[in-house]
């Protein structure tokens, strides 16, 4: 129970952060490729075991709080499901041998860093490129789409493991 | 039958995600430009209106400073369109192009420093040559009259403001348009000033607004200076004393405009001929 509402409060602070801060951050012509998507990572760190189900429709309610924010109904809840759904596969290619402990949270101290890199670019590779893709609905720029979502999954990245680094560290 | 409900069982998963993106990219494509979708963001308009709203006034606080400036230079725009404005009884020399619609030039300026509880007050602003800020211009504030440009360095000029003992200005009654003489002395604190040798047989009211007279060429006409508070007569002379109560408050001041005349040096070389 207190780990649901810790990911509520979680995700309620990366909501904030997401749409009062990056969202309000304005670099010009460069905007295209800084434009992070960072509130995924309640789906990226929760624990392995939670069920499947759950974590979907989980999915779709975040998404769903984060359009009424930026007024793109559908956009950010369809990659966010998407996330969710192909998470439990990326979990299985990149687990260790002997497999995840299936009720702690996923993050850089309880699966190491380069792992949890690896896990993360992947997730947020496809956040990113689901959303463009959406966002730009047409396949003949697909390149560029692709560029863009790479940028700003470097950018999520440093800011998810910086993230990390600073509420983690009390423990 | 059973092997369809057991394919079902099989990819629940798989037809709980195709649900819910079939329901994500129907309201992306269908609801978009619908009725129902306005409706539904006015509904959730009062939580996100007013997350936009306090981050907003959060944010305009670092934005203060670069609105300041804009409104300041919409202020010496619509300051100067004022000071050139052209009444009915001129308006045919406009039309001949005898009069120059842009006689009083208004720049915008900061006050940097100031003080007012001295006998010789003075200030500063920070615009100074580089700004084509020199000696005798005009300085008006919000409010009403400060000053005039004392002396210009490149970038500051110092300003001889009315609460200094030894500022001088012919300034007239709004209603009769009589002429009188702006003084300030130390008896008078920064709130007030004395305009001297107002003639006996001008009825001065408490209340009337004495105003720039434009007659020395520093300032237009008609900007306002001081109410009356006091009135006395100066016993054997023709003349009264009139006490004001200036409207701009120099205790606080932060915005000046420089009143630039393009003809101010006519008025002096006319003045010096008659002088001779």
């Amino acid at each position: 129970m207190i780990e649901g509402v810790k990911k509520v409060v979680l995700f309620l602070i990366l909501l904030l952060i997401q749409i009062l801060l990056i969202d309000q951050i304005d670099l010009g012509s460069f905007n295209y490729y800084f434009s992070p998507i960072i509130y995924g990572l309640v789906i990226i760190i929760i624990y392995p075991g939670f069920d499947f189900r759950y974590l979907l429709i989980a999915a779709f309610i975040m998404g769903l709080s984060v359009d009424i924010f930026r007024n793109t109904l559908g956009l950010n809840i369809s990659s966010l499901v998407a996330v969710a759904y192909f998470r439990k596969y990326i979990l299985s290619i990149i687990s260790p041998r002997d497999g995840f402990e299936l009720n702690k949270d996923l993050n850089i101290i309880s699966i190491g860093l380069s792992r949890f890199l690896i896990y993360a670019s992947i997730m947020l590779m496809i956040h990113h490129f689901w959303f463009y893709l959406l966002e730009d609905f047409h396949f003949n720029q697909l390149h560029i789409v692709f560029i863009r979502s790479l940028f700003n999954t470097c950018i999520a990245l440093a800011f998810i493991v910086l993230f990390q680094y600073l509420t983690l560290r009390k423990k | 039958m059973r092997n369809i409900i057991r394919l079902i069982q099989k990819y629940s998963n798989l037809l709980l995600f195709l649900l819910l993106q079939v329901i994500a990219l129907f309201l992306l494509f269908s609801w978009r430009n619908s009725y129902h979708h306005t409706i539904y963001l006015s509904a959730s308009n009062n939580v996100v209106g007013f997350l936009y709203k306090t981050n907003n006034d959060i944010l305009e606080y670092f934005k203060l400073e670069e609105i300041n400036d804009e409104l300041k230079a919409e202020n010496s725009k619509l300051k100067q369109s004022l000071y050139n404005y052209v009444d009915s009884t001129q308006i045919h020399l406009a039309f001949q192009g005898l009069l120059d619609e842009q006689q009083f030039i208004v720049r915008p300026a900061n006050v940097i420093s100031s003080q007012f509880k001295q006998r010789e007050n003075y200030l500063v602003i920070d615009k100074g040559k580089k700004d084509s800020v020199v000696s005798n211009m005009g300085i008006v504030g919000t409010k009403g009259v400060i000053g005039i440009v004392l002396n210009s360095s490149t970038n500051y000029a110092s300003i001889l403001p009315i609460i200094n003992s030894n500022f001088q200005l012919a300034i007239r009654h709004r209603r009769s348009k009589s002429f009188g003489m702006l003084l300030w002395d130390e008896k008078n604190n920064w709130k007030t000033a004395v305009v001297e040798d107002v003639p006996e047989y001008v009825k001065v009211h408490n209340g009337d607004i004495f105003e720039s007279s434009g007659a020395a060429g520093i300032f237009p006409a008609g900007i306002l200076i001081g109410k009356v508070i006091k009135t006395e007569k100066i016993p054997a002379s023709q003349f009264q004393r009139v006490y004001l109560n200036l409207y701009e408050d120099f205790s606080s001041l932060s915005t000046a405009y420089v009143v630039d005349n393009k003809y101010q040096h006519e008025i002096l070389i006319i003045k010096d001929k008659s002088n001779d």
